[in-house]
C-alpha cells in the first residue's frame, strides 16, 4: 500500500496570551490509501488537534506533515481540503438551511462542477449511503441523526477526495445507525481506496479499523498495527 | 455561487431577513431625516445669517427737557416747545470696549457738505426758498413787531432777483424787536416768511420777510468743543461808513460769497461710512441698489475712491455707473444727518468760508433708489442728493473743518455686531458693565432672533432625531450582524472544512448581509428624505416672522417697483418664507445611507474576521 500522509516528529503547541500548551508531542505515523485508521484516546489527549492538522486547518509547530511527500506547510491547504480530504463530525454539521441534495452538491459546486452533473453525482452518493430519495429535498433538521451522518458522508465523498477524516462519527448515533456508518466507512476504505482516519472513543469503530493508534497526552502510539 | 448560496440563506430565513430590512429601513429613515433636517436648518441659519444684519444705534439721551417760549408775532402770543437739554457731549469712544465684537463701527458719522460745481442738484421747475442779504431802510421809524415796509436799497446776494420794493419785514419771533429808523440804512439777512394774518387789525394777509441768521460760526474742534468766535449770527446791522472794512462787515460779505459758492441752500451732502448697513435706510432696504454694486470689503478696507449716488441725481446729471464724480468736501457735520438737516453755521470761527479739505474724483460704483413709505424719524431718511462714500476713502483729516458737532444720535451713530441672541446679550452685558449713563442703545435685527430661535429648535430636534437614528442604526446593525455573522460561525467552520478559502467564506457572509443592508439603507434614505422634506415644508408654513425692519423681506423685493415694494411690506412674512430653503438635499440622505452601509460593512467585516479566527475543527468538535 502507498503512503498518502506521513507525520514526522509532529509537535503542536497552543499558545495563548498567558500560557503555552503542548497538544501534540513528536508524533510519528503514516496513513495509506485503502485502510481505515482509528485514533483513540481520552478527551483532551490531542486527537482532534491531530485531526485538525491532518485536515490542513493548521500546521504543526514543529516537525513535518506530508501529503504524498509534499510538505503541507507549502501546499494550498484550502485546495487540499476541497479536492483531497474531507471531514465528518460527531454533530454532522450539515448546512441547516440547505436541503439534503444541496448539502451534497455544495463541495462539487465549490469545484465548479456544473449543476446538472453535480446533481447526478449527488444522487449517486446519496444512493450509495442508502438514503431514500424522499429525503433529498428535506432539510437536515427534518431527518434523523443516522440519516444526517449518511448525508455528511455523502457530502464528504462528493468532492471526490482520497482522505476521509472523521471526528467521532458515531458519537450521536444509536447502535443500529452506528453499525451502518461503520460499514460505510469500511467500504469507503476497502472498496473505494480512501484513507479513512477516524478519531473515536467507540470500541466497535476501533475494532473495525485496520490500524489503531492510541493518543495519550499528545503522544501517539500504535495500539494495533 | 457564493452569492447564490448567501441569498438562499436569506430567502430561507424570511422573517429574520424581512425584520432586518424593515428595522434597518426605519432606523436609517430616522437617521437620514435627522441628518437632512439638521443640514437644512444649518443651511437656513447660514443663509439668514447672510441676509440678516444686526445693528445697534446709539443715542445720547437728554439730561432733561426745557420748555422754550417762542414769540409768534401774528398770534401776538408765545408758543411753547420742549427742548432737549444735553449735558456734556459723550464721545462715541465710550463704545470702544473689550469684547464688544463689532463687525463694523462703532461710528459717529459725519456728513460732508461738498461743493456743487456744475452738478445739477434740482429740477429746473423746482423752487428754492427766497433768501437774501440786502441793504434797506424803513419807510418810517418803526418797530417790526408786525409787517413794516422797508425800501430795498441794495441787494448783496439773493436766491431770486428782488424786483419789488418796498417789501414787508417782520421780526416775527422777537417779542420786543429793536426800533428801525427811517433815516438809517441797515444790512439785513432775510428769508421769505409767511403770510401774516393780521386779524386783530382786520387787515388783509400780508406776505412778509423774516430775519435769518447773519454771519455766525458753530465750528468745533475734533473733540466737539465749540471754538470761540465773534460771530453772533445777528440778522441786522446798522450800516455805518466803513462798515464793510470792519471784521464784522467782512464776515457779511464772506457769507454772501458762501451763499453763492454753495448755490444757496442746494445741498450736496456726502456721507462717509464704514458700512452701509449702519445707515438705517440701507439697513431697512428702503434705499436699495438699482444699478451697479454696493461697496465691497476691499473698498472699505483699502479706502477706494468709490461712491453711491441717487438715481435722481444720476438722471439729472446723466451719470452712469463707472462715471466719475468730482467731490470737494468742505466741512463736516457730526450732529445731524443730511435728512434731518444742518444746524451748522456756514462760516468758520474766524469768519471765513470753509475751504475743501479733501478733493478728488470718485468712481460711481452704484446707483440707489429710495422706496416710498419710509416712515419713522426723518433723521433716518436719505437726503435727495446724498452721496455715500467709504469712510476710509477720505485721506485728509477733517479736524479743522468741523462745522458742527453734537451728541450721538440714532441716525449718526451705529455699529454692527454678529447676528444672534447670544451676541446681543453678550454685548448688553459688557455695555452695562461700562456704567455709562445717558446713552441708549437700540438693536435692530430684522426679526433674526425669532427666526434663529425657530431654526435652532429645528436644529435641536433634528440633532435629537439624528442621534436617536444613529444609535438605533448602530444597535440594529450590531444585532443583525450578530445574527447573520457571529451566529454563523459554525456555518463558516463547515465551509472552511469543505475547502472554502477565508475570502470565499467572507464573501458568502458579506453578500447576504450587504444585500439587505444596501436595500435597507436605500429604502431608509429615500423615506428619510421624504420625511425631512415634509417636515421642512410643514415648519415653514407655520412659522411667522416679524418683518419690521426686516432686511430679508426687502431683499426679495429689490427688483420690484416702489409701489409693489410697499405691497410687499404688507406681505413680508410670505416674502421671507420664500427665502427659506425647504428643499432637502438628497446628498445628505445619500451620505447618511452610505455611512450606514459602510458601518454595516465594517461591522460585518469585523464579525467575519472574528469568525475566521476561530479554529474550525475545534469549533465543530464542540457538541451542539
Amino acid at each position: 500500500m502507498e503512503k498518502i500522509i506521513e507525520a514526522v516528529n509532529v509537535t503542536y503547541i497552543y499558545q495563548t496570551k498567558y500560557q503555552k500548551t503542548k497538544a501534540l508531542s513528536e508524533v510519528n505515523c503514516s496513513f495509506e490509501r485503502g485502510k481505515m485508521y482509528a485514533i483513540t484516546g481520552k478527551s483532551g489527549s490531542g486527537k482532534s488537534t491531530f485531526l485538525s492538522l491532518l485536515a490542513g486547518l493548521d500546521v504543526p509547530t514543529e516537525g513535518m506533515l506530508t501529503v504524498e511527500g509534499e510538505d503541507m506547510r507549502k501546499m494550498n491547504r484550502d485546495a487540499y481540503r476541497l479536492n483531497r480530504a474531507s471531514v465528518i463530525y460527531q454533530a454532522f454539521h450539515l448546512f441547516p438551511l440547505l436541503t439534503v441534495m444541496e448539502n451534497v452538491m455544495f463541495p462539487m459546486e465549490l469545484q465548479h462542477i456544473p449543476s446538472k452533473v453535480a446533481k447526478a453525482k449527488a444522487r449517486e452518493y446519496l444512493d450509495k449511503v442508502g438514503l431514500p430519495e424522499t429525503l433529498y429535498k428535506k432539510r437536515p433538521g427534518m431527518i434523523s441523526g443516522g440519516e444526517q451522518q449518511r448525508v455528511a458522508i455523502a457530502r464528504a465523498v462528493a468532492a471526490g477526495g482520497e482522505i476521509l477524516l472523521a471526528d467521532e462519527p458515531t458519537g450521536n448515533l444509536d447502535s443500529q445507525n452506528e453499525k451502518v456508518i461503520v460499514e460505510l466507512l469500511c467500504k469507503l476504505a476497502h472498496e473505494d481506496n480512501y484513507a479513512v482516519i477516524v478519531v473515536t472513543h467507540n470500541d466497535a469503530v476501533a475494532a473495525a479499523a485496520d490500524v489503531v493508534y492510541g493518543m495519550t497526552d499528545g503522544v501517539l502510539s500504535v495500539v494495533r498495527g | 455561487m457564493m452569492i447564490r448560496n448567501s441569498l438562499t440563506r436569506l430567502v430561507r430565513t424570511p422573517v429574520k431577513t424581512a425584520l432586518f430590512f424593515l428595522l434597518l429601513s426605519f432606523t436609517v429613515a430616522l437617521f437620514c431625516a435627522g441628518g437632512s433636517l439638521w443640514k437644512l436648518s444649518g443651511d437656513n441659519l447660514r443663509r439668514f445669517e447672510e441676509i440678516f444684519v444686526t445693528i445697534g444705534t446709539v443715542e445720547q439721551t437728554p439730561e432733561r427737557t426745557q420748555q422754550e417760549a417762542v414769540w409768534y408775532a401774528d398770534e401776538e402770543d408765545f408758543r411753547y416747545f420742549n427742548r432737549a437739554v444735553y449735558g456734556e457731549t459723550i464721545s462715541s469712544d465710550v463704545l470702544d470696549f473689550v469684547g464688544a465684537g463689532y463687525l463694523s463701527g462703532p461710528e459717529q458719522r459725519a456728513y460732508y457738505e461738498a461743493l456743487p460745481f456744475n452738478y445739477k442738484l434740482k429740477e429746473d421747475n423746482e423752487g428754492m426758498p427766497q433768501a437774501m442779504i440786502i441793504e434797506a431802510s424803513p419807510l418810517e421809524d418803526c418797530v417790526p413787531a408786525g409787517p413794516v415796509k422797508i425800501e430795498v436799497k441794495r441787494v448783496l446776494c439773493s436766491t431770486y432777483p428782488v424786483n419789488d420794493s418796498p417789501i414787508y419785514l417782520c421780526d416775527h419771533n422777537t417779542r420786543y424787536p429793536q426800533t428801525l429808523y427811517a433815516d438809517r440804512t441797515y444790512l439785513m439777512a432775510l428769508a421769505d416768511g409767511w403770510t401774516h394774518e393780521w386779524e386783530e387789525k382786520g387787515a388783509a394777509a400780508i406776505f412778509e420777510y423774516v430775519p435769518m441768521d447773519g454771519p455766525r460760526s458753530t465750528q468745533t474742534d475734533a473733540d466737539g468743543k465749540r471754538l470761540s468766535t465773534d460771530l453772533e449770527g445777528t440778522w441786522i446791522e446798522e450800516l455805518t461808513p466803513g462798515f464793510y472794512e470792519t471784521e464784522r462787515g467782512k464776515a457779511w460779505l464772506t457769507l454772501c460769497q458762501d451763499f453763492e459758492l454753495q448755490h444757496w441752500f442746494q445741498t450736496f451732502p456726502v456721507t462717509a461710512t464704514q458700512d452701509l448697513n449702519l445707515i438705517m435706510a440701507f439697513y431697512t432696504k428702503q434705499a436699495y441698489l438699482s444699478q451697479g454694486a454696493f461697496f465691497s470689503k476691499e473698498d472699505y478696507e483699502q479706502g477706494n475712491k468709490v461712491c453711491l449716488i441717487s438715481d435722481r441725481f444720476a438722471r439729472r446729471n446723466k451719470l452712469q455707473v463707472g462715471d466719475s464724480l468730482h467731490l470737494a468736501l468742505r466741512y463736516a457735520n457730526y450732529a445731524a444727518s443730511p435728512g434731518r438737516g444742518g444746524g451748522e453755521a456756514r462760516l468758520n470761527a474766524e469768519g471765513g468760508i470753509y475751504e475743501p479739505f479733501e478733493e478728488s474724483d470718485y468712481r460711481i460704483k452704484g446707483i440707489y433708489e429710495v422706496g416710498v413709505g419710509g416712515d419713522g424719524d426723518w433723521g433716518y431718511t436719505i437726503d435727495r442728493n446724498e452721496v455715500f462714500i467709504p469712510k476710509t476713502s477720505i485721506k485728509n483729516s477733517d479736524e479743522h473743518n468741523i462745522a458742527l458737532h453734537g451728541p450721538m444720535k440714532g441716525y449718526t451713530t451705529a455699529f454692527r455686531i454678529p447676528n444672534g441672541t447670544e451676541s446681543m446679550e453678550n454685548f448688553k452685558k459688557l455695555w452695562e458693565a461700562q456704567g455709562v449713563d445717558h446713552v441708549e442703545i437700540t438693536f435692530y435685527d430684522g426679526g433674526y432672533n425669532k427666526l434663529e430661535g425657530g431654526l435652532k429648535n429645528m436644529q435641536t430636534m433634528s440633532a435629537v432625531l439624528l442621534a436617536v437614528g444613529a444609535v438605533s442604526v448602530v444597535c440594529m446593525v450590531i444585532f443583525f450582524c450578530h445574527l447573520f455573522i457571529a451566529k454563523q460561525k459554525k456555518w463558516t467552520a463547515i465551509e472552511r472544512c469543505l475547502g472554502m478559502t477565508k475570502g470565499q467564506c467572507a464573501s458568502a457572509l458579506l453578500a447576504g448581509v450587504l444585500t439587505v443592508a444596501l436595500a435597507g439603507s436605500a429604502a431608509g434614505g429615500f423615506a428619510g428624505q421624504l420625511i425631512a422634506g415634509s417636515a421642512a415644508a410643514q415648519m415653514t408654513s407655520t412659522e411667522t416672522f416679524d418683518t419690521r425692519f426686516s432686511n430679508g423681506e426687502v431683499q426679495f423685493n429689490r427688483e420690484r417697483s416702489e409701489e409693489e415694494a410697499v405691497d410687499g411690506k404688507a406681505e413680508g412674512s410670505g416674502m421671507l418664507q420664500s427665502a427659506y430653503l425647504t428643499e432637502t438635499d438628497w446628498r445628505t440622505a445619500g451620505l447618511c445611507s452610505s455611512l450606514v452601509f459602510l458601518f454595516t460593512v465594517g461591522m460585518a467585516l469585523s464579525g467575519i474576521y472574528r469568525n475566521l479566527r476561530e479554529e474550525p475543527l475545534a469549533l465543530l468538535s464542540e457538541s451542539d
